[in-house]
């Protein structure tokens, strides 16, 4: 099911002397199915943009659809909340509960799964996060690391099955392991069919795993389109201020001095292999 | 959602009110409260006005919003108005009905008694338009300085206020991000009766909570390992001078005072 966006504009305090326009006349459709990423700066816009997506903010103006659900209709909020599924930052500091169990049963019991299917959602919910669901069902989510939490709050939020996850910097502040974990779980969940439309700042992460990125610059869709014509922009986008992949760096660094790099390449791999390619060409042509 | 909150009244821009020192506003505006107990006439209500509308003036605070400062009196002030004007004795009827009797000594009293409530909190509201949550708190530690003398910890005091003024924008902030969290799980905070609005809020203060501590740890963290060790030998960055507007200040206050007592 398609999120249709279509010129959001979104103005917080309207009216007041803090009005402030956070995103202007944006429209993009999210595909199912797809890895979708947002990147930008701080202040951009793009928390803003995706909490449009389950209903948590109404466009000032512009529509909202998703799979043709208009979301400014109240009535479907319960039915769209289960559906997509939102991530925050942070998102350990939103666990209450005393025991794990409780805490990830919250969403399915708010949006409606009959109680007596809960159980059987919150375990699988927990072993999809790696968290075996008899060593840890009873146990505080406050006695848990930072890593365990943030499973547990991903867990809290798989838990209703949602055929859209939204993720607002998921691996924020985590430690390269805990990071790699998340990375590859909400890998698997889309590699089984879940689209996914990931806010994020490692531009790696995105290179590496978006189907399609959107930059957001100052509220407005800067571009959008596949990693390759995206990061084929390295210089804007530097220019704007925003990182871009290692690889795309350095490539951007090399046309800079001449060398005849070709655009879009952003993957390590791939410009490890047109690096060594031309050396051995030079090579070979210098020695004959 | 939560946004829309101004912290206290304080209205922020640059006037010769908003610059004089806080400790003088404080004194004077504790003056002025006793001023408008003093008076006995309706001339004394006068200078009173006057003092106000020359400080409004002055200061480039909107009357609007010092008229707005007023409004959550209204009740107290309908009650206190139609208690003094049912109750009270009398000898120059109006009106009589029932058990109720209207007189005009009745009418009078209701009025003046109305009115100094409402110069009194109208009196208050200049101070807190005017002057700043921040310099508010460093002008009463330094008022209340010498009753460091009696163990009063008066330091520690508006170091507690000023470190909540501070934090009350980002524990909004907060309660803001937890609630839309919480809502992303079905979380229902507007619906319900009252028991199950309160039960309700559970989900969101337990984070609260929790960060509270956690950001109070910190900070504690934070204020020790730069050797913050309470008032003593601290030295402070920006020093209360007293300036000839302040002696201006009370010279107005103190001409409106001589008035009242004389005339009023």
């Amino acid at each position: 099911m398609p999120i249709v966006l279509e010129h959001l504009t979104h103005t917080y305090q309207p009216g007041s002397a803090m009005q402030a326009t956070a995103v202007k006349d944006v429209s993009l459709t999210v595909q199912d199915g797809e890895f979708f990423c947002i990147i930008g700066h701080t202040g951009s816009g793009k928390s803003t943009l995706v909490q449009h997506m389950n209903g948590l903010l109404q466009p000032t103006s512009g529509r909202v659809t998703v799979n043709g659900v208009d979301l400014a209709d109240k009535k479907t909020r319960k039915d769209i909340r289960r559906q997509v599924g939102m991530l925050f930052q942070y998102p350990e500091y939103q666990l209450f509960e005393e025991t794990i169990r409780a805490d990830v049963a919250f969403a399915p019991k708010n949006l409606g799964i009959p109680p007596e299917q809960i159980e059987e959602h919150v375990r699988k919910a927990l072993d999809k996060v790696g968290l075996p669901y008899d060593e840890f069902a009873e146990r505080s989510p406050f006695e848990l690391s930072g890593g365990q939490k943030r499973r547990v709050a991903l867990a809290g939020i798989l838990a209703t099955n949602p055929s859209i996850l939204i993720l607002d910097e998921p691996m924020a502040g985590l430690d390269p392991a805990s990071r790699e974990d998340i990375l590859t779980l909400i890998q698997r969940l889309n590699d089984e069919g879940t689209t996914i439309v990931m806010v994020s700042h490692s531009m790696d992460d995105v290179a590496r795993l978006a189907d399609r990125v959107a930059v957001m610059n100052g509220g407005e869709l800067f571009a959008i389109g596949t990693p390759d014509e995206v990061f084929s922009r390295s210089e804007e986008l530097l220019a704007m201020g925003l990182d871009v992949p290692h690889a795309a760096r350095l490539s951007a660094m090399l046309r800079a001095r001449g060398l005849p790099v070709p655009k879009g390449l952003y993957l390590k791999e791939q410009l490890r292999d047109y690096l060594v390619d031309l050396y051995s060409k030079k090579h070979r042509s210098g020695n004959a | 959602m939560l946004k829309n909150i101004t912290l206290g009244q304080y209205y922020p821009t640059d006037s010769p009110v908003h610059r004089l020192d806080p400790r003088v506003k404080i004194v004077l505006t504790l003056a002025y409260v006793v001023l408008v107990f003093l008076v006995t006439n309706w001339l004394g209500y006068g200078f009173l006005l006057l003092g106000i509308a020359l400080a409004c003036a002055l200061s480039k605070v909107p009357p609007k919003y010092l008229l707005k400062s007023l409004r959550p009196l209204r009740f107290i002030l309908i009650f206190t108005f139609v208690l003094n004007l049912l109750f009270t004795g009398g000898r120059e009827v109006w009106l009589e009905w029932w058990i109720f009797r209207i007189t005009a000594e009745a009418f009078y009293r209701a009025a003046f008694f109305s009115l100094r409530m409402l110069f009194l909190v109208a009196g208050t509201s200049m101070l807190m338009l005017t002057t700043s949550p921040i310099a508010l708190t460093d002008g009463l530690e330094r008022l209340l300085s010498p009753l460091k003398a009696l163990r009063f910890p008066s330091h520690e005091l508006a170091m507690m206020m000023t470190i909540a003024l501070r934090f009350i924008p980002t524990l909004w902030d907060e309660a803001d991000k937890i609630m839309k969290a919480q809502m992303a799980r079905g979380a229902d905070f507007e619906s319900g009766r009252l028991f199950e609005r309160a039960k309700a809020m559970v989900p969101l203060m337990v984070p609260l909570f929790v960060s509270s501590f956690r950001r109070a740890d910190e900070l504690a963290m934070a204020m020790e390992s730069r050797c913050y060790h309470g008032g003593t030998g601290r030295t402070r960055m920006r020093v209360l001078r007293l300036k000839w507007q302040d002696l201006f200040a009370v010279a107005v206050l103190a001409a409106l005072f001589a008035a009242t007592v004389i005339w009023g």
